[in-house]
């Protein structure tokens, strides 16, 4: 049974897992290319003095691209199973509503994963070529926090969809924003250094908010 | 069971945005500038003056001096012809002598000095990485090095081109900071790392033993020094300052709120006379004049003003203050609609937080206003049992207005 929704999963999102790590590298391509062009074109000790004192992060870029490639893959993996209902057949199978949805909302959370060490992995080596590591350690952090808005948008798009009534879907989009937003407040690096903790453990929540629509799916709720 | 807290981490969140979103909305409407008098010192009239905007007129502004008497801008000016050289110049009447001191714009632009410590400096994030200038360079700019230096259990320079330690130059410097009994890691290192200063002075650095040394490059050669200031004063911050009035190196400030200048006479300490100066809730300004030390100091509710001469002396102090904001009137309601507001971002500080600041008493009026309001929808309007989802009265009882919204619009189902 955990094969099998393996493979419908697979089916549905591998395009958007291909596409996606393609789009990532590719970003990354473009940082390191443009960090390259600063340095060609500028005295290199100026360029390091840029963005130590006027804190400028270099891969801003990135800021939403988490939350993006979340939110296609919450609707490409979920708007199929919202088609007539089709979701509704789970139902009928010898397997708990609970265990299935965590089992696709971690297939979609561990694609997520991927691309958060990508863009690490990336920022890593970037870097480790141009700057001293005290640059690069604080990349690594000051992502963090959209990284963070990747997994929570992810989980949110995925109850919004679940969920069968629109009253419920404008509720949670416009009631979970303002969460969301407050991890894109970043100016310059290392700001969330005493505050991503309790964003992390408030994100904690988003872990389970999908069970409740999928729940109201079963019970054919239409309030 | 599942689904029932899967319903209440979806609240917990909604409230937790909501209590982001409704007092931001709230605040863009109420929320007011502070209009806060501009003390000055006359050195004319040997007393404090002020310029304020009206509160009935936001576009002008009244002009007096500490006895009431008001005056029009020019006549305001005139009294302060250390601020406002340029304009007496212009209108003529920039006098010829003050006090006995011959006075015209170079010597006043000679002998002045500002420097600014804000609170937000106490609370910003930095990368220790900087640039050590030739600070007794052949020319006459200052020039940006081609390394930039750090200091963790050695003094290490990176080549910026290369990306890599100088080792001949990290040795040299290694070397005479050890010489003077230098012991690493650094805890603190204050400096100006720009080329947009007159002449540069290194930096001061403070060492595991909170021992401040002085660092700096002369004609290519490490220059330091093992200054005498005192190790038990628990520097918090230091600002070098490059001025050519080569009065005091640095300031300082202490944990303990103390101020202190680092003269160029060997180092030696001036302590500042600034009483209740509070470094993480004030902004502070420093004006020095040819013939006045001015500070002002200012909180959110309440600004000094201390006057003194050329040796820190005090001749005069001002004090006034204001309602401040938590005492507003629409502060007191929004505590009352508000049991917490989370705060994300605060003018103090360059980091981003997540404070709940709480309302105190105030907010019980909005906790039973949103629990009786609850409980009338939930029986009345959509007819539940109370006592099936009593956690859901409990959350309104923390977080009111918040928890009620959400509580009221993310309905219990008939749970299994």
């Amino acid at each position: 049974m955990f094969k099998a929704i393996l493979y419908k999963e697979w089916l549905k999102i591998r395009w958007v897992v291909l596409g996606s790590i393609l789009a990532v590298l590719g970003f990354l391509v473009y940082i390191g290319l443009n960090v390259r062009q600063y340095f060609e074109m500028n005295d290199p000790i100026n360029v390091w003095i840029f963005f130590v004192q006027q804190k400028v992060l270099y891969y801003s870029i990135l800021k939403y691209i988490p939350v993006f490639i979340a939110i296609i893959l919450a609707v490409v993996q979920f708007v199929p199973e919202m088609v007539k209902k089709r979701y509704r057949l789970t139902f009928h199978l010898p397997f708990s509503e609970t265990k299935s949805l965590f089992i696709m909302s971690f297939i979609g959370m561990g694609h997520i994963l991927l691309v958060s060490v990508i863009l690490l992995l990336g920022l890593t080596i970037i870097g480790s070529i141009y700057f001293p590591v005290e640059l690069t350690a604080s990349s690594l952090v000051s992502v963090l926090p959209w990284l963070l808005a990747g997994f929570a948008s992810y989980l949110t798009t995925s109850a919004v969809v679940l969920d069968p009534s629109w009253k419920y879907r404008v509720l949670f989009v416009l009631f979970l924003t303002p969460f969301i937003q407050s991890l894109f407040l970043e100016q310059g690096y290392y700001e969330y250094k005493y505050s991503i903790v309790f964003f992390f453990l408030i994100s904690l929540l988003f872990g389970i908010i999908i069970l409740f629509p999928g729940y109201r799916l079963r019970k054919g709720s239409v309030k | 069971m599942n689904a029932k807290l899967s319903r209440y981490s979806i609240i917990i969140l909604i409230t937790i945005s909501l209590s982001i979103l409704l007092p931001n909305l709230y605040w863009m409407i109420f929320d007011k500038p502070l209009r806060t008098p501009q003390i000055s010192y006359s050195p004319i009239i040997k007393d404090f003056v002020y310029s304020q905007t009206n509160d009935n007129n936001r576009d002008e502004k009244t002009y007096r001096d500490n006895q009431g008497n008001s005056y029009d801008r020019k006549s305001y000016e005139a009294l302060l012809p250390f601020s406002f050289y340029y304009n007496l110049d212009k209108w003529g009447i920039l006098p010829d002598s003050i006090d006995g001191i011959p006075v015209n714009i170079s010597y006043i632009r000679r002998n002045s000095q500002f420097v600014r410590i804000r609170s937000v400096y106490f609370h910003t994030p930095m990368i220790q990485l900087n640039p050590l200038f030739e600070s007794q360079s052949d020319f006459t700019r200052l020039e940006m090095p081609n390394e930039l230096f750090r200091i963790s259990d050695k003094l290490e320079f990176l080549n910026a081109r290369s990306n890599s330690v100088v080792d001949s130059l990290s040795e040299l410097y290694n070397q005479a900071m050890t010489e003077q009994e230098f012991q690493f890691p650094a805890k603190y290192i204050a400096g100006n790392p720009t080329t947009r200063k007159a002449f540069d002075e290194g930096y001061f650095i403070i060492d595991a033993t909170n021992t401040v040394f002085h660092l700096k490059q002369i004609k290519g050669k490490p220059y330091c020094v093992r200054t005498n200031i005192p190790t038990d004063l628990n520097i918090r911050y230091i600002t070098v300052q490059e001025n050519s009035r080569r009065e005091f190196y640095a300031i300082m400030v202490t944990l303990e709120n103390d101020l202190y200048l680092i003269s160029y006479d060997d180092y030696k300490l001036i302590r500042l006379p600034i009483d209740d100066f509070i470094a993480d809730e004030m902004d502070l300004m420093f004006y020095i004049d040819p013939i006045y030390r001015t500070f002002k100091y200012y909180s959110d509710k309440e600004l000094k003003c201390i006057v003194t001469d050329h040796d820190y002396n005090v001749i005069d102090t001002y004090q006034t203050s204001w309602t401040p904001k938590t005492e507003w009137v629409s502060s007191k309601i929004a505590a009352s609609i508000f049991p917490f507001q989370a705060e994300r971002e605060n003018a103090r500080t360059d980091y981003i937080l997540f404070n709940l600041k709480f309302s105190g008493w105030l907010a019980l009026i909005g906790i039973f206003l949103a629990l009786g309001i609850t409980i009338f929808v939930k029986v009345r309007i959509h007819g539940e049992n109370l006592k099936e989802n009593w956690f859901d009265l409990l959350i309104v009882a923390v977080t009111g207005l918040y928890g009620a919204l959400a509580v009221l619009l993310i309905r219990p189902e008939p749970w299994d």
